[in-house]
């Protein structure tokens, strides 16, 4: 009965030792004494602990790796549901729900499940965070963080018996004592129960805010944080302002004066007319305004401009850049981009195709036309001159003019027969049935549109 | 457990009696060359096959050996303390340098050097002169200056290799700590050396099989699998050194432990740099990058690319990942011969296309794999030569790092 009584006043008992050989014998002592309440305490990592203790291998790794292809499978919904499902985009011609792309963010997802995890799950395991022991209000347990080891058993494991736990422990160890229960240990203030009542409730204005966000109407003006940065005093181009005369927030050029490098004089050259003559208005080409007589368009090139192989690869080059993706690389009209607007009905939304340039319209025009065309642009093709210098928007007519010279499209056969209509623009069906002397791209990859 | 450490003597740990194992080992060797070659002559495809199948090998036995020296430097650069007591294996299997320069230099350079496209499509004149790209390239891609940097690629190699097993094996007779700090201070420039060689040789060697194609990646592409490999080599081998009682007591389980866990984390990487070049490609989806993997995971070698994703990657990364595996010697043994499998499947998936890729009327897309017993015989042949050139160095040598300082922390070393 003395024992039982005197078991329930102290919290176990505590055993130092000098060094690691007579920790870790003491430590198989205790093991095969089959107690499980005990814990060995060492300032550093003691290899071969956890067998001497007796230790079970974690379930940790398991843990984890169940949590790892949860992650996975998190990852891969997470990317079906907003890509495939809730908001379907399309990116870069790529199929909606396509794995080598997902794999990425997969992988992120995986790592972030099974790193959180592993820290958690650790934490929970050992039973962490562990804010009071009474072993902390012994003096001497302090040395187990600098140069001494500790084992306790404690009076809680169910074969506890002091004297018996005395004995084994006394083969190895160099100085015993028990170890009190802690009496001071008292119930947490209320005050602190309600401040963290309080902070609990505080973190979910920032998710309620976010949640009225989603789904209230207001009509009040957004709340400004940074007024001084929202509002910043300085007018922006092409905006009017009531500090100057005319209204205008910027300056127009001083009369009289021309910008640096903008001193157009040459008008065969940059204007695509005879020099001298009236310069066309800086506006899509429009037959009914520019054509005809209207301008003194150009037949032939600037004399600034030498007609050269030197140009004509030139031309070959940008056209390549700017031109080809719309006209296609052979000027018939079958880019990748109006292919692909072929392939998805582009027309209905009010698309026009690219001009075949070998066609008699296009040949037709003058070469100031043409300059001009590639300028300020015609129809719903925008203009160029803001990306391409004026000598390489010659160059680039020049080229056109060599496709045109180089290749004609065919002839309607003498021996068609009655009722068949002859398409003298090829058609897509055409592209996809001779592929190889068309600009396809190399390795017969299909266009994008088609391989959805 | 915690008793104290007893560093073996030399004679324990010397190795004896492998003279008779190399001589085999030449014999197979040169025996199998012979095959490969009769076989290459009489398969009437002017040495296409002969050159491509050699390619792999050379490559798969010259990765184990890169992955080698990697390993040895890596131990330096870090200042390993764990692994000294399998270093001296892997400076063992660096020993292969000079007789695979002497092949490359007989079944690479020498056809290139007589305009034969035996594996290098742009070392023909009539190739190049059809393909505007190459000629573009011919500053870089022409046989003198790939036979100039053959030879520089080597010398690096077998001069690094040459110093860190020279200073180890001279370490063993005069214990002498300084030769340490000499290695771990020369370790860091070599390791740069290295990257470049390894690099450049993959382009050369590799890469350029197919030379309008390119890749940045390339490199380390080969670096992950040649790591991959030599670190299955290394287990394999130290197993059998201990099985024969020079490393017995001195490598244990935590040792393989320690292999494994490399084994695992290049798993992953090899899977990684594979996938990333893959993707780039595949999400830019610009034909002249494309086509590398046109033919290689959409057309007849489908399942080859599928083999590899499932046998390079998902089947290792599941039996590779628990601890019980790393630390058993004949499981992890198995998974170590896996491994060299598997590196050999991948090579063979990024050599073998290209045989026909070039020849008139030939395509990858829809020719496959071809197999044949060339691609058995070379691995036969040149293996032979690596097992003759490993064994040769291992024999009356200690199979130990017996004078490095830091033996006695690699023999208690324990994994947590």
């Amino acid at each position: 009965m003395s024992d039982q009584k005197k078991n329930d006043e102290i919290h176990g008992v505590v055993a130092y030792f000098d060094d690691v050989d007579s920790v870790m014998s003491a430590a198989r002592k205790v093991r095969d004494a089959g107690y499980k309440k005990w814990d060995a305490y060492t300032p550093f990592p003691v290899h071969g602990i956890d067998e001497a203790m007796g230790t079970k291998p974690t379930i940790l790794p398991w843990i984890v790796l169940g949590m790892g292809l949860t992650g996975m499978a998190c990852g891969l919904l997470l990317q079906w549901y907003t890509n495939a499902y809730d908001y379907v985009f399309l990116i870069s011609g790529k199929p909606n729900w396509s794995l080598p792309a997902n794999i990425p963010v997969t992988f992120e997802v995986v790592i972030l499940f099974s790193a959180y995890t592993a820290f958690f799950a650790m934490l929970g395991l050992n039973k962490l965070p562990h804010l009071s022991n009474p072993l902390h209000k012994l003096p001497k347990f302090r040395r187990v963080t600098a140069d001494r080891f500790a084992i306790c058993v404690e009076a809680k494991d169910p074969n506890f018996d002091a004297d018996r736990v005395r004995a084994i422990l006394g083969a190895d160890t160099s100085e015993m004592e028990d170890c009190p229960v802690d009496t001071s240990r008292a119930a947490l203030p209320l005050w602190f129960h309600a401040v963290m009542a309080l902070v609990t409730c505080a973190t979910f204005i920032p998710l309620s805010l976010a949640v009225k966000g989603r789904f209230a109407t207001s009509e009040k003006p957004r709340y400004h944080v940074w007024p001084d940065m929202d509002f910043q005093r300085k007018r922006k181009t092409q905006t009017g302002w009531e500090g100057f005369e005319d209204g205008r927030s910027m300056r127009l050029p001083v009369e009289g004066t021309i910008p640096r490098g903008e001193l157009r004089d040459d008008f065969e050259l940059y204007f695509g007319v005879a020099q001298g003559s009236s310069v066309p208005p800086r506006a899509t080409y429009d037959a009914g305004s520019m054509g005809g007589e209207k301008h003194e368009w150009l037949q032939s090139f600037p004399t600034a401009v030498v007609v050269d192989e030197a140009l004509l690869e030139r031309g070959r080059e940008r056209y390549g850049i700017y031109c080809g993706v719309c006209h296609g690389a052979q000027g018939n009209g079958l880019g990748a981009v109006a292919l692909r607007a072929k392939a998805i009905d582009a027309e209905q939304w009010g698309w026009v195709s690219p001009k075949a340039l070998q066609s008699d319209s296009a040949k037709a025009y003058t070469n100031g036309e043409l300059f001009h065309i590639a300028s300020h642009g015609i129809s719903s093709m925008k203009g160029y001159g803001s990306q391409i210098t004026p000598k390489d928007r010659w160059a680039i007519v020049a080229f056109v003019r060599a496709i045109q010279a180089s290749q004609a499209l065919p002839k309607a056969p003498a021996d068609l027969p009655e009722g068949v209509d002859f398409e003298p623009v090829p058609t897509i069906k055409d592209v996809r049935l001779s592929e190889a002397s068309v600009d396809a791209p190399a390795g017969g990859t299909e266009p994008a549109g088609e391989a959805r | 457990m915690h008793g104290p450490i007893e560093i073996p003597t030399t004679d324990q740990v010397t190795v004896t009696g492998l003279s008779k194992p190399a001589m085999i080992g030449l014999g197979v060797g040169i025996a199998g060359l012979a095959a490969t070659a009769a076989l290459g002559t009489s398969a009437g495809d002017e040495m296409r096959h002969f050159g491509h199948s050699m390619l792999v090998a050379i490559v798969f036995f010259l990765s184990i050996s890169l992955g080698a020296l990697f390993f040895t430097l890596l131990q330096h650069v870090t200042s390993a303390g764990w692994s000294v007591v399998v270093r001296r294996v892997a400076e063992a299997m660096t020993a292969a340098f000079p007789i695979l320069g002497l092949l490359v230099l007989v079944v690479l350079v020498g056809p290139v050097l007589a305009g034969k496209p035996w594996t290098y499509d742009w070392a023909d004149h009539d190739f190049v002169v059809a393909h505007e790209l190459i000629q573009h390239k011919a500053g870089y891609l022409n046989a003198k200056f790939f036979l100039i940097r053959v030879i520089a690629y080597f010398a690096v190699w077998i001069g690094v290799a040459r110093f860190f097993s020279g200073q180890s094996l001279a370490q063993d007779v005069d214990q002498d700590k300084s030769r340490t700090l000499k290695m771990q201070g020369r370790s860091g420039i070599c390791m740069i050396a290295f990257g470049l060689t390894l690099t450049f040789a993959m382009f050369d060697f590799m890469m350029s099989l197919n030379a309008e194609w390119f890749s940045t990646m390339y490199g380390v592409y080969m670096f992950a699998g040649a790591f991959w490999s030599s670190l299955a080599t290394l287990a394999l081998l130290t197993m059998w050194l201990e099985k024969r009682g020079q490393l017995k007591g001195v490598v244990t389980s935590e040792h393989y432990h320690d292999i494994g866990k490399l084994m695992f984390a290049f798993t992953v990487f090899w899977s990684y740099v594979a996938f990333s070049q893959f993707m780039l490609y595949w999400y830019a989806d610009i034909p002249e990058e494309t086509y590398w993997f046109n033919y290689r995971v959409w057309g007849d070698w489908n399942g080859f690319a599928l083999l590899l994703l499932v046998g390079h990657f998902a089947i290792p990364l599941l039996g590779l990942m628990s601890r019980h595996v790393k630390r058993n010697r004949s499981v992890l043994a198995a998974w170590a011969v896996y491994c060299l499998v598997f590196h050999f499947v991948d090579l063979y998936w990024n050599v073998m296309p290209e045989m026909v890729n070039g020849v008139p009327g030939g395509d990858p897309a829809t020719t496959g794999p071809q197999f044949s017993l060339m691609d058995l015989t070379a691995m036969i042949g040149v293996g032979g030569l690596f097992a003759f050139a490993v064994l040769k160095r291992i024999d009356g040598k200690p199979a130990l790092a017996i004078g490095d300082p830091r033996l006695p922390e690699s023999m208690a070393f324990q994994n947590i």
